[in-house]
């Protein structure tokens, strides 16, 4: 008896050396408290064998808590040491270990499941360090995981015992869940953290076994494809290594995404030439002139979709092609049926045939496209638009987007052809195409005409190039608007049913009507926005910009005899006044942006920017209106920068001001105090980043994201496109040959006013006396 | 030794805030001058003849740099609005205790403006004037309010009236230092 006794004795103290590995800080006590707060709460159904003695009462006073968690992050242990950081942690927040306490009766289960894991000496002992992650996180103050926490602590007293626990776990998880899919709630990422916790639950009542996880090959791939670095071609039997830099900037200087800042400064690479030039003409002109020519080609083949583009059909050709498609698919018998459902799904959804097919073959779970809702029970188009995911767990509430899924209904008819899977053979596809080309007598119809279909339907049917982008599921890296735009669900969804009234004018008016009907069902959910993640809503924007403004107004009047304070009234009203500028122009936040003040012209309202790389043989900068509101600013603020180096320049001239560089343009407009090294440097976003660290922290340029976002809608997108310097090549507005002349611009100014107006902007008056 | 900087000259030089610094002894005292100035606009002297404009005296730093420790105002216009004109100047021989009577001097006068904060105004010469000086050039003994007042010919009550409006300082300056405020409309 006393040999078994010994023998749980030897595994219960390695289990906790694993738990609280020996060396670990105050090791002794946190070991005697593990045991002090599992033997808290007495649970039968779990058999857990606590027979160390826990006589040493815990002293915890003594501990100094800060001190160990700075020794846990300092060594970077924090995954070894996770619980003596979780116990810590959640000491600080709950004081003093009490029987009472509804948090540390949780702790108390928590603390078992955790024990019970380490038990088991498989995998699974990972998941230790996520369930302390899980508590340390949520007890960092605004944390939206706090809320997993409170209910948490609530199952725990509600349920006598562990297993009841899991499955209000499993309803907690469900409903979170629910919520986060529908859009009734911000997507705040709460239900997988709560399937972490609930998976760990499961792990120990219903003793799962650890399956690891499989990383598939096309997830991997799609990132390979994000960053571009190396390329080796063989020219002349000769390897020739071509590196491609990203960005100009490096990682450390900005913390914008890197597929954001590849869509807006490369081209994406062309796709469909294998042309090796021979050594002695690589290094030409003759192929700098080819580069030009192909990359004419390839921007003619796959983004024009002018009316007259000969690789598309008319609008009434596809009205025409959509009845008889539509007619034969309810007439015909099921053998060709499939064909014409691909044709007609490709026509509904702009997704490639090969892609519908493929979808198709998949099991309704595993589909991309054509999603099934568990919920409805229905079958929809799912488009994902690619953006940048935002992962700041301070700003996921305030978030304008409900992700970046659109949704829209599929008629009937398609949507029981997709309730199981089918093979659809390429064949049936094309006897349908072949049926539909003699009846309509169009000799050149082919797979291409039908994948444009809807693309040329929204874009020039309805003029509305954004949304034929978004609805078509054009690649991020192909329209770069698309990163940047939160777009209104309703509206796209309005455009979809105007699309699909379009396309159905040539059905007879019942089929018409029934069409329609079926396409108008919304299945977004309370989703009001979906797109860029970046985007906040407009009331935190206008609380940003009014701290902005209040910093910088509040030291008029409490300038003391320091110079500190003029310093940071300097800073304050420079920071204000390049948030202003980013959200009024919407250029990127490169360094030392806007520029110099040659590039601003107040007569004409307008300012020159070069925001980006240069691209080959094309290029430097663009032009952009400055709003009445924005001109008025920056005049105020150089009317001040006179004032401030007059009463700063006298009394520390060992670091001056460099007010005659700046007003003769030799530095940039905006400057910034900075303390080490001394002196005064051009604006960068890290000094912003600097600036407002606690306050704030947000993707360098997420207001040209919330900027993008507000000016859709109101004004014509090639305008915003030529504003943002989002145009395909010999596409642009300023182009030797085109239409547009620089007036249109202007156009602009009275949306940016509205917009400034919309945030609660106002010209802020910063005094250095009096 | 031959020391140049030892004859006082006259001289016309461009003066801008690149060129002119404050004397290390008047520093003091432009500050607080600098923190109860009031926002009076002079009448504007741009079209007068160069010899016509008021003389600034000054102390040469070295080659092209120089000091100023009086004339606060005249100075301030001359580095925000008038950078490229000509100014005749006096430069003057160094003689510290001067440069810094001087210097209070423009501060002692800031008392006669009407709407200046006195009891501010006080605080400050109080906390950072050498007391001595001060009460040389207010022709006192001792630095009270009462003789302040006097000096600046206003009565007490009017000193203790401005002195109960004057709010306090506690209010946040600068940015927050967390990101609560983004929560407050959200709940």
């Amino acid at each position: 008896m006393a040999d078994t006794k010994a023998f749980v004795d030897v595994t219960d103290r390695r289990v906790l050396d694993k738990l609280v590995p020996v060396g670990s800080p105050h090791y002794v006590q946190m070991q005697a408290l593990v045991i002090d707060i599992i033997s808290l709460v007495p649970d039968n159904k779990i058999d857990l064998l606590c027979s160390i003695s826990c006589a040493a009462a815990t002293n915890f006073q003594c501990i100094d808590c800060t001190e160990i968690i700075l020794q846990v992050v300092g060594k970077g242990k924090t995954e070894e040491w996770a619980v003596t950081y979780m116990l810590i942690a959640f000491y600080q927040a709950y004081g003093a270990v009490d029987n009472g306490s509804d948090a540390w009766q949780f702790m108390s289960g928590y603390l078992k499941i955790m024990f019970m894991i380490a038990a088991r000496q498989d995998k699974h002992f990972a998941k230790i360090d996520k369930l302390g992650v899980r508590i340390r996180m949520a007890l960092r103050p605004a944390d939206p995981q706090r809320d997993i926490l409170n209910e948490l602590i609530r199952i725990h007293d509600q349920c006598d015992n562990l297993s009841s626990c899991l499955s209000s776990i499993r309803k907690y998880e469900i409903s979170v869940k629910q919520e986060e899919a529908t859009g009734k709630a911000a997507n705040q990422y709460l239900a997988s953290k709560v399937g972490q916790i609930r998976l760990a639950y499961e792990v120990v009542i219903n003793n799962k076994a650890f399956i690891g996880k499989t990383y598939d090959k096309s997830a991997k791939r799609l990132k390979k494809a994000q960053s571009v670095v190396n390329t080796t071609t063989v020219i002349d039997g000769e390897p020739l290594q071509k590196k491609l830099f990203s960005t100009k900037q490096s990682r450390k200087s900005t913390n914008v995404a890197t597929a954001e800042n590849i869509a807006d400064d490369n081209t994406p690479p062309l796709l469909d030439n294998n042309f090796k030039p021979i050594k002695q003409i690589a290094k030409s002109s003759e192929l700098q002139q080819w580069k030009l020519k192909s990359s004419y080609q390839h921007a003619s083949r796959n983004q024009f979709h002018f009316p007259t583009n000969h690789r598309q059909l008319s609008i009434t050709g596809y009205q025409m092609l959509f009845s008889v498609l539509w007619h034969h698919f309810l007439s015909d018998n099921t053998e060709y049926q499939t064909g014409y459902a691909v044709l007609l799904l490709s026509l509904l959804s702009g997704i490639s045939i090969d892609s519908v097919i493929t979808d198709w073959q998949c099991n309704r779970s595993q589909r991309q496209y054509f999603v099934y809702d568990r919920t409805r029970k229905v079958s929809n188009i799912a488009i994902t638009i690619d953006v940048t995911t935002n992962t700041r767990s301070h700003l996921l509430a305030h978030r304008q987007s409900y992700g970046s899924v659109f949704k829209r209904a599929l008629p009937e008819v398609l949507q029981i052809m997709l309730e199981d899977k089918v093979a659809v053979s390429l064949d049936d596809v094309k006897l349908a195409i072949n049926e539909v080309k003699n009846q309509l007598n169009l000799p050149a119809l082919s797979a291409q005409y039908i994948e444009s279909g809807l693309f040329v339907v929204i874009k020039n049917g309805l003029s509305k190039p954004l949304h034929a982008d978004i609805l078509t599921g054009v690649d991020v890296r192909h329209s770069s608007p698309l990163y940047y735009t939160s777009i209104k669900t309703a509206d796209l969804e309005q455009t979809y049913i105007k699309a699909v009234a379009l396309l159905s004018a040539y059905c007879d008016d019942e089929k018409k009507a029934s069409l329609i009907d079926e396409c108008s069902v919304s299945m977004n959910g309370h989703k009001s926005h979906v797109g860029s993640d970046m985007v906040l809503e407009t009331s935190t924007c206008q609380q940003f910009f009014e701290q902005l403004a209040m910093s910088a107004e509040s030291y008029n009047e409490r300038l003391n005899h320091s110079i500190e304070r003029y310093i940071a009234q300097f800073n304050s009203y420079s920071v204000w006044l390049w948030h202003t500028i980013m959200i009024q122009t919407g250029i990127r936040p490169v360094k030392h942006a806007p520029g110099l003040l040659n590039q601003l012209d107040f007569k004409r309202r307008l300012l020159w920017v070069s925001d980006k790389e240069e691209r080959h043989g094309q290029s430097d900068g663009r032009l952009i209106p400055l709003s009445q509101f924005l001109a008025a600013a920056i005049q105020n603020y150089i009317d001040y920068i006179k004032q401030f180096a007059a009463i700063y320049n006298p009394i520390c001239p060992e670091t001056p001001y460099p007010l005659d560089a700046i007003l003769q343009s030799e530095q940039s407009l905006i400057q910034i105090y900075q303390k080490n090294p001394k002196g005064f440097i051009g604006i960068t976003p890290s000094r912003v980043r600097y600036e407002l660290q606690d306050f704030f922290s947000h993707q360098d340029n997420w207001l040209r994201h919330q900027l993008r976002t507000m000016l859709t809608g109101r004004v014509p997108d090639y305008l915003i496109c030529a504003l943002y310097g989002h145009e395909h090549p010999d596409q642009e507005f300023m182009h030797p040959m085109s239409s547009s002349f620089i007036n249109q611009l202007h156009q602009l100014n009275p949306h940016l006013d509205a917009i400034a107006k919309d945030l609660h902007l106002k010209q802020i008056e910063v005094r250095l006396y009096g | 030794m031959k020391n140049k900087t030892l004859r006082s000259t006259q001289k016309m030089l461009v003066l801008s805030s690149e060129n002119l610094t404050i004397h290390p002894d008047a520093n003091t005292a432009f500050m607080v001058w600098q923190q109860h100035r009031l926002p009076l606009r002079r009448p504007q002297l741009a079209g007068l003849d160069d010899y016509y404009r008021p003389v600034l005296r000054l102390c040469v730093l070295d080659k092209d740099n120089y000091q100023f420790f009086n004339n606060f105002a005249r100075i301030d216009e001359v580095m925000r609005f008038e950078n490229s004109w000509r100014q005749p100047c006096l430069i003057a021989l160094e003689s510290r205790h001067d440069i810094k009577r001087l210097a209070w001097c423009e501060v002692l006068n800031l008392s006669r403006f009407a709407g200046v904060n006195h009891p501010a105004l006080f605080q400050a010469i109080y906390q950072s004037a050498p007391k001595q000086l001060v009460c040389e050039l207010m022709g006192v003994h001792r630095l009270t309010v009462s003789n302040y007042c006097q000096f600046a010919g206003i009565s007490r009550s009017s000193y203790e009236y401005q002195q109960c409006k004057v709010a306090c300082d506690e209010t946040l300056l600068g940015l927050p230092k967390n990101m609560n405020w983004m929560g407050s409309v959200h709940g």
